[in-house]
């Protein structure tokens, strides 16, 4: 791993030397394939993938990871990797045969496969490993049946990969299977699912027979719960920046700065001020461990067991602050405004409510809790099975 | 400068010390006013040369830059070590910084090995920055009162912040010094008034007034995370021992999610005073807004953890005899001492330009 500043600022110069010469230029369709293919050559993106798979083949380094999202993120460069990837590619690495890995792998990272999760259900939230979709043999093949829901992306995938109840005879936890499972087929229905917010970015996903090849297993049979509980994304060891939090902070002292609240800047109100300067020592003080924990991470090391946790449960907080910050110094705004006026209102009525689904998704924030107690603090386990 | 790993090194020496000389059943008896333990717990610290952590080697400190001072201020927090060591470093530090050689020599070599005993009067009741000073020496000699001060029995000296924000050293054998105690939470920094009539006052020479109070910030902010730390651990070593309906209550979620929510409240803080201590010794120019900032928040959140972990133990966390309220009396000290929460985030407010 790098190790010095001087090593660290080097790093960030080739970084942004090659964005500046091969993504601010163009942005069309065939400047974006070439900006990928070089991106992977060069090992910024797909680190940890091996060559052979069509990846970087690098080794696992939290501190080049860190600045290449950074330095990505702020260019507005896409880093192609998305939830499901994040932890789909770890997953079949770790587990997937070496015909599977050839099969799935290189067409997943040129964009031609695109992974959603099937691993919610209508009775499997926080307790995921009750899934009651079902998957019988027959032949060569798995017939499917059952619902997932909250599938991101299900309507523009090609694949899935699901947990499914396949041992139905043994007990919970050992009766899952891994699956993969292709996405355009007569016996998939994906049903949109609107949001509080009004949008749709997520699905019903219903299986009514359908299909996939018996070897498009990953892992053994019954042995689905262990397969995907797998993080062997070793560049995700740093955890916690505050790079979310702080720009959307940002955007919230402007709205201070630029809306009237009593014939004032709403920055000026005494009770706006202390709610902004306790917001923003929260995120400074997030900052300052996010520092400690980049170093801890050059020496292989994290501080707590739970770090992941503490710092999804903290943003989520603090996310949720900025929320209702910006609620009070929208006033009448947030309950509607004339046509062409209201001067970004939705989007601050959008991040409201989104700071809600912040609190649920990636895991419940008292499942976070569970994870803290638990591990930071040393109380029983709860209710719950194996794996993490 | 001693490196990283003899810090470390002290640190971990500093912790096992006090968990030896200053484990609860002492700490009560020290609380309760027994001097023949909180005299050698002071005694054992000024051995370990914690009377001079920030006194340069020169004058028989271990010369620590202000991110070791305050990690050893944590441990005493954690440890709930009676005694004035907050007030007897940050004078140490105001004279090292802002003294002349002569007050160098004649005094940083006592306090480096704890012969003396340095102390701090600057609040005069709630006015506590340096620009609400109002003490004026008139040819050499003050006269007025200072409060919150420790130790102001057995202190040699006491550093005494003056009209103008600058800084002054008092002897305290000066008859002319008279003391007022007061009935205090926190039995292990009790504090007094001290009354000056014409008294001799030796200023120091550099102006360091509002430059002494963001280190003391810093140091108070280790000590509140210190504290918060050991609140947290004692009621959740508790909680997963205590059996209530036939099983440890830390299983039960609302005790566990308490817990957990405790632990995040404090998960950060640590780092943050840590960056802060690394900015005021560096000069950054944000140094004397973060010490601002984090005093608010970390003093803010030792007393909220200290309250829910009292609450948590149950009747027993209301007693005397249970440790939980010492902790609790040490956050109502950090809380308040050298300005409150609310203060400093209006200064903060100011510094930020907002």
């Amino acid at each position: 791993m790098i190790e010095t500043d001087e090593q660290k600022d080097e790093f960030r110069r080739e970084v942004t030397d090659f964005l500046a010469e091969y993504w601010a230029g163009g942005r069309g369709q065939a400047d974006l394939s070439a900006f990928h293919k070089e991106a992977v050559e060069r090992g910024y993106i797909f680190r940890v993938v091996p060559k052979e798979y069509g990846g970087s083949g690098q080794e696992p380094d939290a501190v080049k990871a860190h600045i290449i999202s950074e330095e990505f993120d702020r260019a507005g460069a896409p880093l192609r990797m998305t939830g499901a990837l994040r932890q789909f590619l770890p997953t079949l690495l770790a587990h997937g045969t070496d015909e599977q890995k050839r099969r799935f792998i290189p067409p997943t990272l040129s964009g031609e496969i695109i992974w959603c999760q099937g691993y919610s259900e209508p009775g499997a939230g926080s307790d995921l490993a009750s899934q009651s979709t079902k998957a019988v043999l027959e032949g060569d093949e798995w017939v499917i049946n059952g619902q997932k829901i909250w599938t991101s992306n299900a309507h523009k995938s090609t694949h899935m990969y699901l947990l499914v109840r396949s041992e139905p005879d043994k007990p919970k936890y050992d009766n899952l299977s891994y699956l993969i499972m292709p996405m355009k087929q007569p016996g998939v229905t994906v049903r949109p699912l609107k949001q509080i917010t009004g949008e749709s970015t997520f699905n019903e996903v219903f299986f009514d027979n359908a299909r996939t090849p018996k070897d498009w297993i990953v892992g053994e049979r019954g042995k689905g719960w262990i397969v995907s509980r797998t993080t062997l994304d070793h560049e995700r060891a740093v955890v916690g920046s505050t790079d979310a939090t702080s720009n959307l902070f940002g955007k919230l002292m402007r709205l201070a700065r630029t809306t009237d609240l009593g014939g004032r800047p709403a920055i000026e109100d005494p009770f706006i001020r202390d709610e902004l300067i306790r917001i923003h020592s929260l995120i400074e003080a997030q900052k300052a461990e996010f520092v400690e924990e980049t170093a801890r991470a050059l020496s292989g090391r994290t501080r707590s067991a739970a770090s992941g946790a503490f710092a999804k449960l903290y943003g989520s907080k603090v996310s949720e602050r900025i929320a209702l910050l910006a609620q009070r110094i929208l006033g009448g705004i947030a309950i509607g405004y004339p046509a062409g006026g209201g001067r970004g209102a939705a989007r601050w009525t959008d991040q409201f409510m989104n700071s809600i689904a912040a609190q649920i998704g990636g895991g419940s924030s008292n499942m976070q809790r569970n994870v803290i107690a638990e591990k930071h603090l040393g109380a029983p386990r709860d209710i719950r099975g194996p794996g993490q | 400068m001693p490196d990283t790993d003899d810090i470390a090194a002290l640190i971990e020496g500093v912790e096992s010390f006090l968990q030896e000389a200053c484990p609860v059943d002492r700490l009560h008896k020290a609380f309760d006013g027994d001097e023949e333990i909180a005299g050698a717990i002071w005694g054992g610290m000024m051995e370990l040369g914690l009377g001079g952590v920030a006194i340069p080697e020169e004058y028989g400190g271990l010369g620590l830059g202000l991110v070791g001072v305050s990690m050893i201020s944590e441990r005493i927090g954690w440890a709930g070590a009676p005694g004035p060591w907050l007030a007897h470093t940050l004078a140490g530090l105001a004279i090292t910084r802002a003294g002349s050689d002569r007050q160098k020599a004649a005094w940083l070599p006592r306090l480096a090995t704890g012969e003396a005993v340095a102390t701090l009067a600057l609040h005069e009741l709630e006015a506590w920055g340096a620009d609400q000073w109002t003490l004026h020496p008139v040819a050499d000699r003050i006269s007025g009162a200072k409060d919150y001060v420790m130790a102001a029995d057995t202190a040699a000296i006491a550093i005494v912040g003056l009209a103008g924000g600058r800084l002054g050293l008092v002897d305290l054998s000066d008859p002319s010094v008279k003391r007022e105690d007061f009935i205090v939470q926190d039995r292990t920094r009790p504090v007094s008034r001290l009354v000056f009539e014409e008294t001799r006052i030796d200023p120091l020479p550099a102006d360091f007034g509002a430059g002494l109070l963001d280190v003391a910030a810093v140091l108070v902010c280790a000590d509140a995370h210190g504290g918060s730390e050991r609140s947290v651990h004692d009621v959740s070593e508790y909680s997963n021992f205590r059996v209530q309906f036939g099983q440890v209550i830390s299983q039960f979620q609302a005790v566990k999610h308490k817990l957990a929510d405790l632990a995040l409240a404090i998960y950060f803080n640590g780092a943050y005073y840590r960056r802060v201590a690394e900015q005021l010794e560096t000069g950054a120019p944000d140094a004397s807004l973060g010490a601002a900032l984090a005093k608010a928040l970390i003093t803010e959140t030792f007393s909220n953890v200290a309250r829910i972990a009292t609450e948590s133990y149950g009747g027993i966390g209301y007693t005397w005899q249970h440790s939980a309220h010492i902790w609790l009396r040490r956050a109502m000290f950090d809380y308040a001492w050298l300005g409150a929460p609310a203060a400093h985030r209006r200064r903060a407010l100011e510094l930020i330009g907002w």
